[in-house]
């Protein structure tokens, strides 16, 4: 087991230094330059040369390759050009926000796809089985911003229930937290809830086809107990796999969540940075990415073990 | 001393007029509330002086002042400064600050944190460089007294000082700032204090209770600031369709920058009403007069006279009560520099015999015009490229539209090499020396010799009605060689409560929240 969690640490440092170094040569070979973005529409060309200098930027690319990787390595992102803050400091800030809108959002989909899909299997066939396999299907088909749009329509403009947008911190007390996550979470989660409720209800109804099941129904075994006991620890698998994948999904797409409900999050702060052109910024954004992703996928692979004793490491 | 009087008294008599035309206040308002405004988009500093991008000036224009201020008729006023004069060769100019200001950190207000920032403001982008090449030297003969030293007699010192760029700030606060490094924080005078800055967040600003205001009734952001508001609150909604939800529901007060398209839902909704703010800036493009294709002044008076600017000002706008079909380059005609001076008969209207004439006298062989556009931003920048583009087709004037994000834009922009035209737009400016069409280096590079000298004279002159005389002539002159053109002249919308007091219903009093009250509770 720890040989093979030393070899997944091996890889991880590919899995993230690939995207890092596309990143970098994306950012410098893609026209517009932060110089430019920084001092505005306003500015000559002659004092966009002369910031470009006072930031470094008209070294050649190589240069400046070298300084990166010597940060990297070092443990130094660099100063944002904009914010003119270290990158280390500026990523935990954003990042908190969009962990916690991902887990709130996969908690959601977690809960209303078991759930549905718990219900559709055991009521297979029936109007209820059918009316969840449509919404299913409605709910992989809607664009995320068109159903935060029709949320906040509902929800928040109709029946004011909720604010229209703007983000509390947990600091702020749960309920005022909550108002302000619950409705970009659900937005978010609609679609990984759906793919769940989906790969919940057909693997349920293949386990409960399995003749183990049937022993156990045979053996007297109260109903409850055949479904939640035996049933359920199987039929969850690939439910993980999927929450596993929905992890990195959430992460990524909350971008368009973010900048709908206004939500300070890491994923409007890197496209922000991108149109600014704040180069150590967006380094340091997708370098927090890439490691959650990579340490997200090692510990699902872990849980597999854990949830089927079958599995061994090697 | 009459060189002081004839300035000075051209420079007041814009305010007067503009006073007599339109009350100050219709009513007062109770101090108190929060006035709730959403935004939708924030710099990473409140600091004006590191970016040109005008719309990131709202926190400083609320928070700090400057030595002069715009009245609504775009002319400056002291707002810091008690008095001013000039010195007898028209090359000095002499401020003396008002008694007894103070920043918000408590310390007073000396000339020497007046030189810092006006020494900062000038190596800064935009407005500063034109202010460096207009002042030589600033200095400070004692506590109260700001000296400005002038290459040449110059009127246009108080107009670049009246911008929010060239706020002052305690000199305390600027340490380890620069013209590209931002301050920490605002240490200013404004009648309310920087109390929370959070770049994707918003902004929170206090009510001041030692801010000195002048005795001056209010006019645009000249004279008395009538501070109703206990706090000011921007919250950044990049969506416009958040904005306009969060103002149905109550949540804020003011929502900023709607599109047209959602002026029923606010005028239908009895608590909101949709504030259509008339002549607030024109919609452009700008030629590259230096090199390439549209350097053929002729081929740019044929695209001139093919355009039909009714369709274009639709396809952009949307809705014809949100624009107008005005030439003049200042789009607000209650400046004292609104001209239509030298604008052919039947602007708007295309005239194909003309656009023969022009084609044949070109050397236009039909190769396609580098048009920029960043649609991402500007859509409406866009639709008038498109449009015009349908347009010029027609006539065999072939257009390549160059879509691409701002920063790209910028960048692109700027190298000759790279674009023959990009969209724009053009505000009211205070003075014609600020335009940036005009300065030679801004993208578009219009360096005609007749314009240059023109300038040069303007910049020099002093008498404002002369000055009007020359402005009508470089204005004559673009309508002749066209190194831009106008489309039109662009409203402004934006939403707001019922209940909440003295709205801004004319452009020069854009960001003057200190002087709008919150809905009462």
């Amino acid at each position: 087991m720890l040989r093979y969690l030393g070899k997944r640490f091996l890889l991880i440092l590919p899995t993230i230094f690939v995207p890092l170094i596309l990143v970098f040569l994306l950012l410098r070979l893609s026209p517009g330059d932060p110089a430019g973005m920084m001092l505005g529409d306003q500015a000559t060309a002659e004092q966009i040369a002369a910031l470009r200098n006072q930031l470094g930027l008209d070294q050649p690319i190589w240069v400046q390759f070298l300084f990166w990787i010597r940060g990297i390595v070092t443990l130094d992102l660099g100063n944002s050009i904009f914010f003119r803050e270290p990158v280390m400091q500026i990523i935990p800030r954003y990042a908190g926000v969009t962990i916690l809108l991902a887990v709130v959002a996969l908690a959601l989909a977690v809960l209303i796809g078991v759930t549905l899909g718990l219900i559709s299997a055991m009521n297979r066939n029936k109007p209820i089985d059918r009316g969840v396999v449509t919404a299913a299907v409605l709910g992989i088909s809607l664009p995320e911003f068109w159903f935060a749009l029709l949320l906040i329509f509902v929800f928040a403009v109709t029946l004011r229930w909720f604010p229209v947008a703007g983000y509390n911190p947990p600091t702020a007390g749960l309920i005022a937290f909550g108002a302000t996550i619950f409705l970009p979470a659900l937005a978010l989660g609609v679609r990984q809830s759906a793919l769940m409720t989906r790969m919940m209800r057909s693997s349920m109804l293949d386990v409960l086809n399995e003749p183990y099941i049937t022993t156990a129904r045979a053996q007297g075994l109260p109903e409850s107990t055949v479904i939640g006991r035996y049933a359920m620890r199987t039929a969850a698998m690939p439910v993980i796999t999927v929450a596993g994948l929905s992890a990195g999904y959430l992460l990524g797409g909350a971008v368009t969540i973010e900048i709908i409900f206004a939500l300070p999050g890491l994923g409007r702060m890197l496209v922000e940075a991108v149109g600014r052109r704040d180069y150590p910024l967006v380094e340091g954004g997708v370098l927090a990415i890439s490691l959650v992703l990579a340490v997200l996928n090692l510990v699902i692979d872990l849980i597999y073990a854990i949830l089927d004793p079958r599995i061994r490491y090697q | 001393m009459k060189l002081t009087s004839t300035l000075r008294g051209g420079l007041l008599a814009g305010a007067s007029l503009a006073i007599l035309a339109v009350p100050a206040l219709a009513q007062d308002f109770p101090q108190g509330g929060t006035l709730r405004i959403g935004i939708s988009q924030m710099a990473p500093s409140p600091d004006p002086v590191v970016t040109t991008f005008g719309v990131n000036w709202a926190t400083a224009g609320v928070v700090c002042e400057g030595l002069f201020a715009l009245d609504e008729s775009w002319t400056p006023q002291p707002m810091l400064a008690d008095s001013f004069s000039y010195g007898e060769d028209g090359k000095t100019l002499t401020v003396t600050l008002r008694d007894g200001l103070n920043f918000h950190s408590g310390a007073a207000l000396t000339s020497a944190d007046v030189v810092a920032s006006l020494n900062r403001f000038r190596e800064s982008a935009g407005i500063g460089a034109a202010f460096k090449g207009a002042v030589s030297s600033i200095s400070a003969p004692d506590d109260k007294t700001v000296v400005f030293e002038m290459a040449s007699p110059s009127p246009i010192v108080p107009g670049l000082l009246a911008g929010t760029q060239a706020v002052i700030m305690s000199s305390a606060s600027l340490e380890g700032a620069s013209p590209t490094e931002a301050t920490r924080g605002l240490d200013c005078t404004g009648p309310y204090t920087l109390a929370e800055y959070q770049p994707d967040q918003g902004v929170t600003m206090t009510r001041w209770d030692d801010y000195a205001a002048r005795s001056e009734p209010t006019s645009g952001a000249s004279g008395k600031k009538q501070a109703y508001a206990d706090q000011i609150s921007f919250r950044l909604m990049p969506e416009a369709s958040v904005r306009r939800d969060s103002l149905i529901t109550g949540e804020i007060d003011i929502a900023n920058e709607l599109p047209s398209d959602f002026y029923d839902a606010l005028q239908n909704d009895p608590n909101t009403e949709a504030v259509v703010v008339p002549n607030n800036q024109s919609l452009t493009v700008v030629f590259n007069t230096r090199e390439g294709v549209a350097a053929d002044v002729n081929l740019r008076r044929a695209i001139y006279h093919a355009l039909e600017m009714e369709p274009i000002m639709l396809a952009s706008v949307g809705n014809p009560e949100f624009y107008t079909l005005d030439p003049s380059w200042i789009p607000d005609p209650n400046s004292f520099w609104y001209t239509t001076a030298g604008v052919p008969e039947g602007f708007g209207t295309p005239d194909p015999d003309k656009v023969t004439e022009y084609l044949a006298a070109s050397n236009y062989d039909g190769e396609p015009i580098r048009w920029l556009v960043a649609s991402e931003q500007y859509q409406k920048h866009f639709l008038t490229a498109i449009t015009a583009s349908q347009q010029l087709e027609e006539y065999g004037i072939n257009v390549e539209i160059v879509e691409s994000p701002m920063a790209n834009y910028i960048q692109a922009r700027a190298d000759a090499a790279q674009m023959d035209a990009f969209s724009s737009f053009l505000p009211t400016y205070v003075d014609p020396t600020s335009i940036a069409y005009l300065n030679a280096s801004y993208p578009g590079f219009w360096e005609d010799p007749e314009k240059m000298a023109l300038m040069q004279e303007i910049a020099t002159t002093i008498d404002p009605e002369a000055r009007k005389a020359i402005f009508e002539k470089i204005h004559a002159l673009a309508y002749d060689q066209f190194p831009f053109i106008k489309y039109g002249t662009e409203s402004n919308m934006y939403g707001i409560r019922q209940g909440v007091g003295n709205p801004a219903r004319i452009p020069s009093r854009s960001g003057d929240y200190y002087n709008v009250a919150p809905p009462a509770n």
